[in-house]
């Protein structure tokens, strides 16, 4: 499993190479000067282009491509044009709010989706079944932005048991200011995981082994969590997988309603603003995150079947 | 288990249900609100005053953060007001007549050809680390002015030639021409006073991060994308003030988090109020809407510079065809005032010029004696993401399709509408509510930069009339104050209706949510904020 994963580590390098080349690419190409979007139309051309060269922006744009990659191998993606403080130190701060958003927001999803991923596909058809399902879809189809916001009304101003906005840094403050942003995206994805789920138990159910355990006089809740999930959970820790990678990046909107100081939210004002640093920055974490996400979830099929070979 | 018929009549009820759902889900959306009655009794004032507590820590939801914390780099509002409470001026503006006051210089002389300053300093006054602030200080400061970093330089520092210590509480400032408005220059942030010494030594780009003024508080802690908090500056001279411990700036971007905010007690201020929730906060039990006089003005841009907008007769039929009080009664919800320039009202602002009125037959008229009396085609370009601004296109759209101009609305993020704006590759764009403000009580930055071609191409407009610009010439270098009054009406006059250069829609307030605890907070026209005078109770 080791030199699986040192191996993969090695072909990341080419892929994140490629990911941040091509950002480099499309960033420069979208129309925009930095200096002059900072600087508003009040500015001079000679400010203008004073902080363009400030910048490096007026050296060829090859020059530009290597002298970033330079600082990237050293994990130096040289200062924010708008924030002016080090790219790295820009991206730390809000790592662990987005990190912490994203976990939290996943466990709610699994904490919910299990469960009801299960009952429902032991219940098919039933009342239970087509309750959840439904709820589901509404949920699911309920735009994150007034979802956040509802929650944050019931739970934040009418019932005052959680902040409506806002992110404490101490651990106790995190779970406490994080937990209606997580809970905002944690009920749109777990439908999907309860679906996935389901489809996979509904399957599984049928299987000789089931059968076996059932007539051996294994208990049914021993046969389903102990066997019946574990075998059913491939397709879900796919899919655990392919969204969490999505919500690294993906959790702009709720970051914004609940005012989370995340890399969402960075990389929306980073663009808007051309920071080109903070965008290359990112683009990197970026990749190298949904990698690492990648490399886990292979490893974890492995764990959870013996029969996988990496 | 359900079979059958039943089955499919439980999925076709199912769906429907969730059909039924989802719509009312999407639709829903912002709150229900009454519209303002549009008249002059729009604005409310500021929070009640008393007897001042001191004590507390005010905590304002703000949409957006500051850029820089060197009040010279950064005029967006972010960067501004937040400055304004670290450092202090010569010169400074009060709640009340909004005219230069004695801030850290106690007095002043002005020769009569407005070329020559001489300033008396304020003794012991105090950087918040303990540093006297000294002439040198002053005149190191007013220096910078000049600097390429200062996105004004081109106004503010325009005609500074020399700026001389006198004595050790005073200064002598020179002007290559008469400027009588660089009085007021000097009470704008970006004229704060810094100490020589620790810029010279440390640099610009770490005092930018960590700031040191002589204002009512200092830098505690700043944590980028999260807040930003200040504390009492014990050395401030104002004896007594502040009353707050400190403001904690904590950035909010959605406006429903801010309300929510201050509703729950979070915060106890919040800026920028949506429009149309101001009716419904006035019925909220905890918080109170502030409506108060701003410099700010909605104005929209033609490229005067491309055809067929360079075409005078165009502009015109477009200004007729656009249904003001209309956009001020959707889009504002009455909370505005129907604009009669295309500058935020100031000291020279003239009322007696009359707004255009929607007209739709002389919009015909005018179109017909133009260029294009057909109609024609055009862009209207905006930025992705405000509402207000798009709904602001739609009815300029629908209206402008009446005398057969066709309008296709092109939406893209702001870096982009920007960039296409500065190289004049637009037509015409729709900016978001707050571009065109002053913090100057006179029009003479405001004024130079639209009006004056020479200046950025009248701020990317490209308005190049020789007329304007020889007018805008004299009425920022005359010193007889009936002669500026006089010229400043007649540009008023001569960019509104004779050129009809831009398409002003209204004067904005400033629109602040403020709970119950917040006492003495008032924002002046300049979008600044006196904090020092502000109590909790």
């Amino acid at each position: 499993m080791l030199r699986y994963a040192a191996a993969r580590a090695l072909h990341a390098i080419p892929l994140v190479l490629g990911i941040v080349t091509v950002a480099f690419a499309i960033v420069h190409l979208v129309p925009g000067d930095p200096g002059r979007i900072q600087l508003g139309p009040r500015a001079t051309e000679a400010s203008v282009r004073t902080l363009d060269h400030r910048y490096g922006l007026d050296a060829p744009l090859l020059q530009q491509y290597v002298t970033f990659l330079r600082g990237a191998i050293q994990l130096d993606f040289g200062d924010s044009f708008a924030l002016h403080a080090s790219v790295v130190s820009t991206i730390a701060s809000r790592a662990a709010a987005s990190g912490l958003l994203v976990l939290y927001s996943v466990l709610v999803a699994l904490v919910l989706a299990v469960p009801l991923g299960i009952a429902t596909a032991v219940r098919q058809r039933r009342l239970l079944d087509h309750g959840v399902r439904l709820t589901g879809m509404v949920l699911y189809a309920m735009p994150p932005f007034w979802l956040g916001l509802l929650l944050s009304l019931a739970f934040g101003l009418k019932l005052g048991w959680l902040p409506t906005s806002g992110y404490e840094s101490s651990f106790g403050g995190a779970l406490r200011s994080l937990t209606l942003p997580a809970l905002t995206i944690g009920l749109i994805v777990a439908p999907l995981f309860v679906r996935t789920l389901r489809a996979s138990v509904i399957e599984t159910l049928t299987a000789p082994f089931v059968e076996s355990a059932q007539a051996r006089g294994l208990g049914r809740r021993r046969v389903l969590y102990r066997h019946v999930l574990r075998n059913s959970s491939i397709p879900l820790v796919t899919l655990v997988g392919l969204v969490t990678g999505f919500l690294i990046s993906g959790t702009v909107i709720v970051e914004n309603v609940f005012a989370i100081p995340g890399l969402g939210q960075l990389l929306v004002t980073s663009v808007s603003a051309r920071d080109f640093p903070v965008v290359q920055g990112l683009t990197v974490v970026f990749g190298v995150a949904v990698i690492a996400i990648n490399l886990l979830t292979d490893l974890a099929y492995a764990v959870l079947d013996p029969r996988v070979r990496l | 288990m359900l079979r059958g018929k039943r089955t499919a009549g439980v999925r076709l009820l199912m769906f429907v249900t969730v059909m039924v759902a989802m719509a009312t889900a999407a639709g829903c959306g912002g709150s229900s609100s009454t519209n303002g009655d549009g008249s002059a009794s729009i604005f409310t004032g500021g929070t009640p005053g008393g007897t001042p507590v001191r004590g507390g820590t005010l905590v304002f939801a703000r949409s957006v953060e500051p850029a820089s914390l060197d009040p010279l780099a950064m005029t967006d509002p972010g960067s501004e007001w937040v400055n304004w409470q670290i450092f202090d001026q010569l010169v400074e503006y009060l709640p009340g007549a909004w005219v230069p006051r004695p801030g850290l210089a106690t007095s002043w002389t002005v020769s009569d050809d407005a070329r020559a300053f001489d300033f008396v300093l304020r003794r012991g006054v105090k950087f918040s680390n303990g540093d006297p602030v000294t002439a040198e200080d002053a005149a190191y400061s007013i220096k910078r002015l000049t600097s390429p970093i200062n996105a004004n330089a081109s106004i503010l520092g325009k005609t500074l030639k020399s700026v001389t210590v006198t004595g050790p509480d005073s200064i002598h400032v020179e002007l290559t021409k008469s400027t009588p408005a660089f009085l007021y220059y000097l009470g704008g942030v970006q004229a704060s006073i810094v100490p020589k010494h620790m810029l010279e030594r440390i640099g610009e780009k770490r005092f930018a991060e960590a700031p040191i003024g002589s204002g009512p508080f200092a830098v505690k802690r700043w944590q980028r994308g999260k807040s930003l908090d200040l504390a009492r500056n014990p050395h401030y001279w104002r004896s007594g003030q502040p009353y707050l411990d400190g403001i904690s700036f904590r950035l909010t971007p959605d406006s429903n988090a801010r309300i929510l905010a201050v509703r729950s007690g979070q915060a106890d201020l919040a800026d920028n109020v949506p429009f149309s929730q101001i009716a419904s906060l006035q019925h909220v039990p905890n918080a109170t809407p502030l409506i108060e006089r701003l410099a700010a003005v909605s104005t929209e841009i033609f490229n005067d510079g491309k055809a067929p907008f360079s075409d005078v007769h165009v502009r015109k039929a477009l200004n007729y065809a656009t249904p003001r009080e209309q956009i001020v009664k959707a889009v504002y919800r009455g909370y505005a005032e129907v604009a009669n320039s295309a500058i935020p009202k100031t000291s020279e602002w003239d009322p007696d010029v009359k707004p255009f009125p929607y007209d739709l037959a002389k919009a015909r008229a005018e179109l017909k004696s133009s260029s294009e009396p057909d109609g024609f085609s055009m862009t209207i370009g905006i930025a992705s993401g405000d509402p207000d601004v798009k709904l602001i296109a739609t009815i300029l759209q629908d209206s402008w399709g009446r005398i057969g101009v066709r309008a296709r609305i092109a939406q893209t993020d702001f870096g982009t509408l920007a960039t296409k704006y500065f190289a004049g590759d637009y037509e015409f764009d729709v900016f978001p509510s707050d571009a065109f403000a002053t913090d100057m009580p006179v029009p003479d930055v405001i004024g130079g930069l639209l009006y004056d071609y020479g200046n950025g191409h009248a701020a990317g407009s490209n308005y190049n009339s020789p007329q304007a610009i020889a007018l805008t010439a004299r009425a920022t270098t005359t010193a007889d104050p009936a002669e500026r009054r006089q010229l400043w009406s007649k540009l008023q006059r001569l960019t509104y209706t004779t050129d009809a250069a831009f398409l002003p829609l209204g004067f904005l307030p400033a629109r602040t949510l403020a709970g119950k605890r917040v006492h003495g907070f008032e924002t002046l026209q300049s979008g600044n904020w006196r904090m020092e005078r502000v109590f909790l109770r």
